[in-house]
């Protein structure tokens, strides 16, 4: 009997067999887990070890769906698409807001775990039950539109869903994406180990449905987030100018990353809101289920380039100013090619900008990059390193490998301009001026990343509320420390309940004022869950899975070797301040740097000096299993992993 | 609105109105509506078996098909077991007991608004949720709107007279601009 609210089942895919099972997660896994991130981060501590070569055949796949995918629960839209991280050896994940998941949901599946490895290019189509293996030889080496085009052509049905990997995902680049036409599952390399698989693509069509507890009372529900999207001042501009509005914030802070994040003065004029909103959108679209509509295809409409178009967001418009980029028309065809080629925005835009550097630095040459001179803002120069990375060629195979690897390979002190965190590519805002995004950055459990936690909340956090929640006043100044680590671990907490639930991490988990995100993200989220399930959750108690999902993935970057150093940030942050605007002077204090890291690991219930997880903190969050495997693994290398 | 429409006592339908000119105003393809609709009408949530659909293409094209509640209804006429039965609102429905799956609706309906249940193979259409369609209430968009072919018609003939009226003002001051020319 499917649960509620659930598929209810996982299906097995092995490549290398060509051989489908179906089976079901041990009940705890739904008690314990509650869905997307949360299954993916317990079957990838279970499946894969330190050892694991993530592309190698034994290194799996594995997509769910958020536990709310699939229902009318507004902005209900993410999978977890998780894998032995490809940049950083650790766990890696990555989330998209398009149809595949719930499609997933509806064929009856909960997890979809893939291993091994094709003898040649397949395709898999699910159907339902029915799981077949199907030659891709025709498909290989084509785009990631053109892919989707292609199946469809293929196949009766219009309304199955796609997951595909364009020609870098074939070539192992190491930041490969996998994307279902709507939305993209970027970050990490999945795409990689999709193309190490042999994989092309992953289609799904369902025909069963997911049943509700208690449809009155989760439309009532409903009703109340739509109220809020039109109440929360912090989701009206959404509406309007969808994510391109995050430029408003970077021109206030100054902290656009410009340039291999150096410049906190850019010309960004050319890249506003309101040019993408009268120049480019085409329609507000969505994810699946979301009435906020944030998403925009823009196009270009006039010159030599019209009628190309391609989804643009907010941080495909924040690399392409660390890649110098100003103007919109350049900045569609650029993103155009990452999309169709794809490449993860933000770890290509911030290796092609460290390989630009390197340029100016003249630790790279033009014989390097094939007679070009690649320049901050230069797009067909851009677009000429897009495909050689994609496929390989000359310097693009180093790039392919991401910036970390390539200073590695390059040496002559091009370390210092690889802005990376444990290997992965360095996101959104420049921290500097900010510690405690600058720490959130470093503690992530998939290297660097802004969507882990919203340490934002110190924006609009009021100080009554900081002290309340946080312990100090403090943490509502954005130069402030105490408090910081404690709220820190506590938005970590609140926006992995989305990743858990599968509810966006903005539309959810962003708010203008501290009572509209924990109305939305505790109270209503815990409302949603309990009306489509029929199990009473509350608020608290979504946080505690969160906090044991987190200490899944904690526990598996510490087996694979990560320690307390590697949670930091790149040393241009700590040493050389942001260049013009109003953050100008701006660096990450490593004196508070360090105590805000300290407070984070004490108020997760880890150790403060070594930031390894203790016994007592993995025992009271039921995790004896984890605990288990970190014993024997520290008896067996003797090196201390827990405390 | 629904018991205006039905002394007006032509056809109450749910209809695609988008706003045109305005980049909020379309369809945004967010498949509330589907889900909605087939939670409430089939007990599971899956877009499949929605009586509303939302046709898709590039770039950004979403338009949501579903049943014109026409007065000469063509699905009930092919239907060679009258499954087609009036509910107790005046609206048709699909009896599941009388269906047997043949798909006559589905080829006889211009507008492609039957849904075919994939597992059952038997149909379904809107029945406008006994009067307060859900998929209405729920359209963050709100660009679905109860309509009457009557109340339809005078809002086109509002928009295209206003169109009229913007035309022939420009080229009233054409001529003005020309006669002043002349002189």
């Amino acid at each position: 009997m499917a649960k509620h609210g659930y598929g209810g089942k996982i299906l097995r895919i092995d490549l290398t067999e060509q051989k489908a099972t179906i089976d079901c997660l041990p009940s705890e896994y739904y008690e314990m887990y509650l869905g997307g991130r949360g299954f993916n981060s317990r079957l990838l501590f279970d499946m894969a070890g330190p050892q694991t070569d993530p592309l190698s055949p034994e290194a799996p796949l594995i997509f769910a769906p958020g536990a709310l995918h699939g229902t009318p629960v507004p902005t209900a839209s993410r999978t977890t698409a998780t894998i032995k991280n490809v940049l950083s050896g650790g766990h890696g994940d990555s989330h998209g807001g398009g149809f595949i998941g719930s499609e997933i949901k509806y064929a009856g599946y909960d997890v979809v775990i893939i291993t091994g490895k094709a003898e040649k290019p397949v395709w898999l189509m699910i159907n339902d039950e029915k799981v077949d293996f199907c030659d891709a030889s025709d498909l290989w080496g084509k785009k990631t539109k053109e892919t989707q085009e292609a199946i469809r052509k293929k196949l009766p049905s219009k309304k199955v869903q796609i997951a595909c990997i364009g020609p870098a995902g074939e070539n192992l680049v190491k930041y490969a994406v996998i994307t279902d036409g709507v939305a993209t599952f970027g970050r990490t390399g999945v795409g990689a180990v999709m193309g190490s698989k042999n994989l092309k693509a992953l289609v799904v069509y369902g025909t069963g449905g997911i049943t509700i507890h208690d449809p009155s009372r989760l439309l009532k529900a409903i009703k109340e987030y739509n109220n809020i999207v039109k109440q929360d001042p912090y989701l009206i501009p959404a509406v309007t100018f969808g994510s391109t509005r995050f430029m408003w914030h970077r021109v206030k802070y100054g902290v656009h990353g410009a340039c291999n994040w150096r410049l906190g003065e850019f010309d960004w004029e050319g890249l506003s809101p309101e040019i993408f909103r009268e120049k480019h959108a085409v329609k507000a679209t969505s994810c699946p289920m979301c009435p906020v509509r944030c998403r925009r295809d823009m196009m270009i409409r006039e010159g030599e380039h019209k009628g190309e178009y391609t989804k643009v967001e907010w941080e495909s418009i924040a690399r392409s100013m660390t890649m110098g980029i100003t103007d919109s028309i350049d900045l569609i065809r650029v993103i155009g090619a990452f999309n169709e080629m794809g490449l993860d925005i933000e770890s290509a835009g911030d290796t092609i900008a460290f390989a630009m550097e390197c340029f100016e630095k003249g630790i790279l040459t033009k014989e390097d990059f094939d007679g070009l001179s690649p320049a901050f803002g230069d797009a067909e120069l851009i677009l000429k390193i897009i495909k050689m990375i994609t496929y390989r060629q000359g310097i693009g195979n180093l790039l392919a490998d991401g910036c970390y690897r390539a200073s590695l390979a390059i040496g002559k002190g091009s370390e210092k301009y690889a802005m990376h965190i444990k290997g992965v590519e360095v996101t959104a805002a420049d921290p500097r001026g900010m510690p405690v995004r600058a720490v959130s950055y470093a503690t992530s459990t998939r290297g660097s990343d802004h969507l882990r936690s919203n340490p934002y909340v110190e924006e609009m956090a009021t100080p009554e509320e900081a002290e309340l929640m946080f312990g100090s006043r403090e943490a509502a100044d954005l130069k402030g420390v105490a408090g910081k680590g404690r709220m820190l671990k506590w938005s970590e907490d609140l926006v992995t309940i989305g990743d858990l639930l599968g509810l966006c991490k903005w539309a959810f988990y962003r708010s203008a004022t501290m009572e509209y995100l924990c109305d939305k993200g505790l109270r209503l989220a815990a409302e949603f869950y309990s009306a489509v399930t029929g199990r009473e959750m509350t608020g608290e108690e979504l946080m505690l899975a969160a906090e044991r999902v987190y200490n899944i993935e904690k526990a598996f970057n510490v087996r694979t070797g990560f320690r307390k150093k590697d949670d930091t940030i790149p040393e241009r942050f700590f040493t050389e301040p942001i260049k013009g605007g109003p953050g100008d002077g701006n660096i990450v204090e490593r004196n508070k740097f360090n105590t805000i890291l300290e407070e984070y690991y004490e108020a997760r219930g880890w150790d403060p000096s070594t930031g390894l997880q203790t016994r007592a903190k993995l025992e009271q969050l039921g995790l004896s299993e984890i605990k288990n495997v970190l014993e024997k693994d520290q008896r067996e290398k003797n090196t201390i992993m827990l405390v | 609105m629904g018991k205006e429409a039905n002394e007006i006592n032509t056809s109450t339908r749910v209809e695609y109105v988008p706003r045109v000119g305005e980049l909020e105003g379309w369809c945004s393809g967010c498949r509330i509506c589907e889900t909605i609709c087939s939670m409430y009408n089939e007990g599971i949530s899956n877009p499949k078996i929605s009586r509303i659909k939302i046709i898709s293409w590039e770039p950004s094209i979403d338009v949501p098909i579903v049943c014109k509640q026409c007065v000469e209804p063509l699905c009930a006429k092919s239907c060679p077991v009258e499954a087609f039965k009036k509910n107790d609102n005046g609206i048709l429905e699909v009896d599941q007991e009388l269906c047997i799956g043949c798909g006559a609706c589905v080829e006889s309906c211009p507008f492609g608004a039957i849904t075919v249940n994939p597992i059952t193979g038997k149909m379904s259409k809107c029945n406008l949720c006994g009067g307060q369609p859900l998929c209405i209430e729920y359209c963050p968009a709100d660009v679905i709107k109860l309509m009457t072919s009557k109340l339809r018609e005078t809002e086109k003939a509002e928009e295209w007279a206003k169109v009229l009226q913007k035309q022939k003002e420009i080229a009233g001051k054409k001529a003005k601009e020309q006669c002043a020319g002349g002189e």
